[in-house]
C-alpha cells in the first residue's frame, strides 16, 4: 500500500470504520513505515489536545465577572421595555433640566463607571495551558 | 423552570434570573469557545461578550427558541469574529512569541511537541471555512447532535453532515501539511 492511501484511510481507521481486511493492511504497514506512523500518532495527539480542551472547566471568577458586566445592558433593556413614551419624554426633560442647572452651576465634571474589569491577566497563568495537558495525558 | 419562565424574569430586570442564566450556561459557551480559540484567557473574554449581547439582544429574541441555539448562535459569530481579527493580527507581527524553555530542561522536546499541536490545531481550524468550522466546533467540543447543530446554522440536517464530513478531511489534510513540515 503507498503512504497517500494509509493517510487517507486514517480517519476511517480512528472512527473504527474499516472492515478487518483493510485495517489489517493500514497496520501493517503503519508498523514499517516510519513517515506514517508518525503522522497517525500527531492526528492522534491532536484529538486527545481537542478532548483536553473540552474538559477544561470555566474559571470561577468568570460568573462574577459576567454579572457586573450585565446591570448597564440589563437596566437599558428594562427601561426600553417598562417606559411608555410619556415616561421617556418626562425623563428626557428632567435630564435636560440637569444638564441645564448643571451648566448654569459652571459644574462640567462627569464621572464614569467603569465596573467593568478589563485586566484580568493576574487571573491566568497563561503558560500553564500546555503543563496541564500532560497532566491531563497522564491521567487517560 | 423552563426557557420561557426564566426569560420572562430576566426580562422584569430580576437579578437572581441573571445569575441562574450564567450558571446554567456559561460552561456551554466557554467550552464552545475553546474549540475556536484554544486559551482560557480569550475563552472567558468571549464567554463575557456573549452574555453582554445576549441581553442585548433579548427584545429580538422570540419566545419559541430555545435559550441555549441563541447563546450557541452567538457565541459562533463573537469567536469566528475573535479569530479573524487574531489571524490578522498574527499576519501583520509574522512571529509568533514561543516561551523557549532552558536547554537541559527534560520536558524541552515534549513541550515542544504540544506547544506545536496546539499551533497545528488552532492553525488548521481557522483555515477552515467559517460554516465548516463552525460545525465542527459544535460537534467536537460540545456532542451536540446533526439535528441541534442545524438549529443553531439554521441549515439542513443534512448539510451538517456534509460540512462535518469535508471539515475532519479538511483538517486532516492542514493538519497533514503542517505536521509534514516539521518531519525529521
Ligand atoms: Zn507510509
Amino acid at each position: 500500500m503507498k503512504c497517500a492511501e494509509v493517510q487517507n484511510k486514517f480517519i476511517a481507521l480512528q472512527d473504527g470504520m474499516l472492515n478487518p481486511v483493510e485495517k489489517h493492511k493500514i497496520e501493517e504497514h503503519l508498523q514499517t513505515c516510519n513517515k506514517c506512523q508518525w503522522l497517525y500518532a500527531m492526528l492522534t495527539k491532536t484529538d486527545q489536545y481537542m478532548a483536553y480542551e473540552k474538559q477544561q472547566r470555566s474559571p470561577d471568577f468568570l460568573a462574577n465577572r459576567i454579572l457586573a458586566s450585565l446591570p448597564t445592558h440589563a437596566a437599558k433593556q428594562s427601561i426600553n421595555l417598562q417606559l411608555t413614551r410619556l415616561q421617556k419624554i418626562a425623563a428626557l426633560l428632567l435630564v435636560a433640566i440637569g444638564l441645564a442647572s448643571g451648566w448654569l452651576l459652571g459644574n462640567m465634571v462627569y464621572t464614569t463607571d467603569h465596573s467593568f474589569s478589563t485586566s484580568v491577566t493576574d487571573e491566568f497563568n497563561l503558560g500553564s495551558d500546555i503543563g496541564a495537558f500532560e497532566a491531563f495525558l497522564l491521567n487517560q | 423552570m423552563t426557557d420561557k419562565e426564566l426569560l420572562k424574569r430576566i426580562r422584569q430586570n430580576d437579578p437572581p434570573a441573571n445569575r441562574e442564566l450564567v450558571n446554567a450556561y456559561q460552561q456551554l459557551v466557554y467550552t464552545t469557545s475553546m474549540g475556536f480559540v484554544h486559551n482560557s484567557h480569550d475563552a472567558a473574554d468571549i464567554t463575557q461578550e456573549v452574555f453582554i449581547k445576549f441581553f442585548e439582544s433579548l427584545d429580538s429574541f422570540r419566545g419559541d427558541a430555545k435559550i441555549s441555539t441563541w447563546l450557541y448562535r452567538i457565541t459562533v459569530n463573537v469567536s469566528l469574529n475573535m479569530v479573524r481579527n487574531e489571524r490578522k493580527r498574527k499576519y501583520s507581527l509574522e512571529i509568533k512569541d514561543i516561551d523557549i524553555p532552558a536547554a537541559n530542561d527534560t520536558n524541552y522536546d515534549k513541550e515542544l511537541e504540544n506547544e506545536q499541536i496546539k499551533n497545528a490545531l488552532s492553525q488548521a481550524l481557522a483555515k477552515l471555512p467559517k460554516r465548516q468550522q463552525s460545525v465542527f466546533v459544535l460537534s467536537r467540543y460540545n456532542d451536540m447532535s446533526y439535528h441541534e447543530i442545524a438549529a443553531v446554522e439554521n441549515i439542513s440536517v443534512s448539510a451538517v453532515e456534509s460540512l462535518l464530513y469535508r471539515a475532519r478531511r479538511n483538517l486532516q489534510k492542514y493538519l497533514k501539511n503542517f505536521y509534514e513540515k516539521n518531519y525529521k
